[in-house]
Formats: structure tokens, C-alpha cells, sequence
């Protein structure tokens, strides 16, 4: 048993930390990626206020990973989220405050798999029910392995594993359904 | 055991999640390195991940671009509410406009102000109506309120100075005589209490209107509901005099705006269409 972390934590420091890892959770585990900074912000702010109940039996990255997984599928129902997208429903290119110009997704030629294939992917994940969504894109996370995500989901390995399979079948079978009415 | 494509099938979930044993494991490999179908299964299922991992590629740089957007400030955010309100709200009120919405909601008032502000100077004999229609073709006034909890305003008081034949039908639209020239007009009158009425003019409709120089009417002193079965030309009169037709009367006018033929609705259908029948051929409504 890992002694009760110091009331001291530099809780700042470690959510900086890991912070880039908890926005590839929050992107794997939310509807929408636009909402997954907001979701990170939130979750670290429930982390800090909680962190009291953390008894350190696991990573902190771990523990906080709980909580963005919690509040991004919470985050999908609420009403304030979905104002906020109906106001800002315009952005699809911005220009930062230094004046840079970032386009809304820029294209990697790198990829061999065509942009509208993988949108279309990203729609079929999406239907996915979340149980199997969420293990599914978190496996596609760099470094990502099974124990790890069964410990975020707090679910046994093999469940994480059939899961894992389960959403797999779903998208092929998905997949195969639209490119025969695409077809047809 | 056997290992074959069925067996495979059925214990797929198990070979993905490690929970087969060894020896079912050396079995389901070697099946997979003999069988097409049974390879390919699987190494379709292993495709996704590949995608997914693109998927997870394209939600980042979206998730990036989000969290990197400028922020637009509270009172921007508000304005843009304060629009979107707006213009709901402009719809809104064009839409209920258009249908007739609106009308229940500003009663009679705006049609004795309209009859109020008709010239007086014109003689009471005059059936030429010509320069005062312009003014009073614009869209209606407002049309009796149609739910039951709002009571229809008083009707307009038609005086010597109103205008010979002024109508207006549901969408809103007026038309006098002279919108009628060249045509053969039969105007019939009928009210609620007169449903025998409403039946005939809906019976010389039939039996005319597919003729192409004759306009059949069916006139209500105020706008209401059409009765069950019938498909002639409804309007309701816009404080005209209508020619002096009273209810449950009816008039021939010709093609130069002259009454030709009074009379009433209630008598038999046999006999009063081949009167109009005569009268139309008279004048020339073919």
C-alpha cells in the first residue's frame, strides 16, 4: 500500500505533467474532440478539489484519466455544452491572437488513407456504444496497453480485451455496410 | 479437436482476447496459415486498428485547434445570442403574417378604420369604382379570428360610399370588377345558416367553371370556414356593397362589368342551371 500522498502535492506540477496525456483520453472518450480541452480543464479542477480522496494506489495520470473519462461522457449531455456549440458552431478556421493563421485541420500528405475515409471511420466510431468506444480509442493511444486502460475503465483486462474486439467487429461490419450502399 | 472456420467463428472473440490455451492457440495458427477466408477475417478485424488510429489523429488536431482558438469575450458571446433571438423572433412574426396569425390578433379595428378612410365623394350610383380600388388592394383586412375564445369585431358598416364589389379571398388577396373584365362573373351569396345556398353555388361551380371566360364566387360577408364538400372560389366581402346581392342571392355580370341576371339560390339546382346556362351563353362566357 503506497502511503497517502503529501497534502503538499505539487498538484500543479503534475497535472502540467501529464496534461497532453489526459487530452489524448479526454479526444479517445469524448463525442466531439473540440470539447476535449474543456473537458481536461474541467476534469483537472474536480481533481484538484478532490484530491484528497486520491490514496495513491495508482499513478496520478491514471486516477485523473478516471475523471476525464466520467466527465467527458457526462459532458456529451450537457445542456451548456450545446448552447456554447450552437453559438460557436461557425469555427472552422481561426486566426490566433499573434496574428498566426492555423487552418481547421491541416492535411497530412503522409497518410495513404484518403481524408473522407477516415471522416467517415470517425462517424462509424462515433455510433459505437461508448463502452466500446472508449476502450477502442484509447488502445489507439501511443504507449497505450491493455492493463493500462482496463485500470482507467475499472474493468478486468479480458473485459477490456472482448471490448476491444466487440467494437472492432462492430465498425468492420459497419464499414462493409456502407460501402455496399455506397454501392448500390 | 478439430479446428475449423466454424469453430474459428465462434471462439474469434477468445483468439483476440488471449484467452484461448496454448494447444488451441498452435491449432487456430496453423488453421489461419491454410484457410483464405479465415485469414483475411482476421486481418480485417486488425485493420481497424490502423484506422482508428487515424481517426484518434484527425479528433487531436481538431482537439488542438479548439484549444487554441482565440477566445471571443462574454459580451461577444451574448451578442451573438441577442441576434439568433431576434431574428427567431422576425420570423416568427412573418410567418404568423402570412398566415393569417396576426389578423386574430388585431381585431376588427383596423377594418373600421379602413372603411372610415374611404373617399366620401363618391356617388352612391356610381358603379365604376376604378379610382379608389388601388388604395384598398394592398392585403386584407383583418380576417374574422378563427379560434372560438376571440369574438369577431363588429362589421364594417357599409354606407352609399362603399365601394360597388370589393372582395378578398383566404390568402389575403382583394379583388374588385375590374379584375374580372373580359369575364363572365356569377356571384352567388350565401351565409352559415344557409348551407342550401353554399350547395348550389358549389353546383353551378361544377357545371361552369371549367369554362374558361367565367369566374364562379362564393361570397361570405365575413371570412370562414369552407363547408364539407365544396371546392368553388371562396372570398368574403371587404365592405363593399356587393352589388346590392343580398344572401342567398345571386348575380350574372358580363364581361363589361354590367349586372345581367339577379336572383336567388334556394330553388332547384335543375332549374337554375340551365338559366345561368342561358344567361352565360348570352353573354358570351364560353
Amino acid at each position: 500500500m503506497v502511503a497517502a500522498p503529501d497534502p503538499q502535492y505539487d498538484f500543479e506540477a503534475a497535472a502540467r505533467d501529464c496534461r497532453p496525456f489526459l487530452l489524448q483520453i479526454a479526444v479517445a472518450s469524448a463525442r466531439n474532440p473540440v470539447d476535449a480541452e474543456d473537458i481536461v480543464q474541467e476534469a483537472l479542477l474536480r481533481g484538484y478539489r478532490g484530491i484528497q480522496r486520491f490514496r495513491g494506489d495508482c499513478p496520478l495520470r491514471i486516477w485523473l484519466s478516471r475523471i476525464v473519462v466520467r466527465v467527458a461522457i457526462n459532458h456529451h449531455r450537457s445542456a451548456a455544452r450545446r448552447l456554447k456549440r450552437w453559438v460557436f458552431f461557425g469555427d472552422v478556421e481561426m486566426e490566433h491572437e499573434d496574428g498566426t493563421h492555423h487552418e481547421f485541420d491541416p492535411p497530412d500528405r503522409s497518410r495513404s488513407v484518403p481524408r473522407e475515409k477516415i471522416m467517415d471511420v470517425d462517424r462509424q466510431v462515433n455510433r459505437l456504444p461508448t463502452e466500446f468506444k472508449v476502450p477502442l480509442m484509447m488502445l489507439a493511444v501511443d504507449g497505450m496497453t491493455i492493463p493500462e486502460i482496463a485500470e482507467i475503465l475499472e474493468i478486468p483486462q479480458g473485459t477490456v480485451k472482448s471490448r476491444v474486439f466487440y467494437a472492432r467487429k462492430r465498425l468492420k461490419s459497419a464499414l462493409e455496410n456502407r460501402l455496399e450502399r455506397n454501392r448500390k | 479437436m478439430k479446428v475449423d472456420c466454424q469453430w474459428l467463428s465462434t471462439n474469434l472473440e477468445a483468439f483476440f482476447s488471449d484467452s484461448l490455451d496454448a494447444q488451441q492457440l498452435q491449432l487456430a495458427s496453423e488453421h489461419l496459415k491454410t484457410c483464405l477466408s479465415c485469414r483475411s477475417e482476421v486481418q480485417a478485424l486488425r485493420d481497424m486498428d490502423p484506422l482508428v488510429k487515424q481517426v484518434l489523429k484527425l479528433r487531436m488536431t481538431k482537439a488542438l485547434a479548439a484549444a487554441h482558438a482565440p477566445k471571443r469575450s462574454a459580451a461577444f458571446q451574448l451578442g451573438l445570442a441577442g441576434t439568433a433571438v431576434a431574428l427567431v423572433g422576425v420570423l416568427v412574426f412573418v410567418v404568423m403574417g402570412r398566415t393569417g396569425g396576426l389578423g386574430d390578433l388585431l381585431p376588427a379595428s383596423q377594418t373600421t378604420l379602413q372603411s372610415e378612410s374611404r373617399p366620401n365623394s363618391q356617388n352612391s350610383n356610381d358603379v365604376k369604382v376604378d379610382d379608389e380600388i388601388p388604395a384598398l388592394r394592398a392585403k386584407p383586412d383583418a380576417p374574422a379570428p378563427k379560434s372560438p375564445g376571440i369574438k369577431p369585431g363588429p362589421e364594417p358598416p357599409i354606407t352609399n360610399t362603399s365601394p360597388a364589389f370589393l372582395v378578398t379571398d383566404p390568402a389575403g388577396y382583394s379583388t374588385n370588377l375590374e379584375d374580372y373584365r373580359g369575364r363572365v362573373l356569377v356571384i352567388g351569396v350565401w351565409s352559415e345558416d344557409q348551407p342550401e345556398a353554399a350547395q348550389n353555388i358549389q353546383k353551378l361551380y361544377q357545371a361552369f367553371g371549367s369554362r374558361k371566360e367565367v369566374r364562379i364566387l362564393g361570397v361570405t360577408s365575413r371570412n370562414q370556414e369552407r363547408p364539407a364538400g365544396t371546392t368553388f372560389p371562396m372570398v368574403f366581402n371587404n365592405g363593399s356593397r356587393l352589388l346590392d346581392i343580398r344572401s342567398s342571392d345571386f348575380a350574372v355580370v358580363d364581361k363589361e362589368g354590367n349586372v345581367q341576371m339577379r336572383g336567388s339560390l334556394l330553388v332547384d339546382p335543375n332549374v337554375l342551371t340551365p338559366r345561368i346556362r342561358a344567361k352565360l351563353d348570352e353573354s358570351g362566357g364560353r
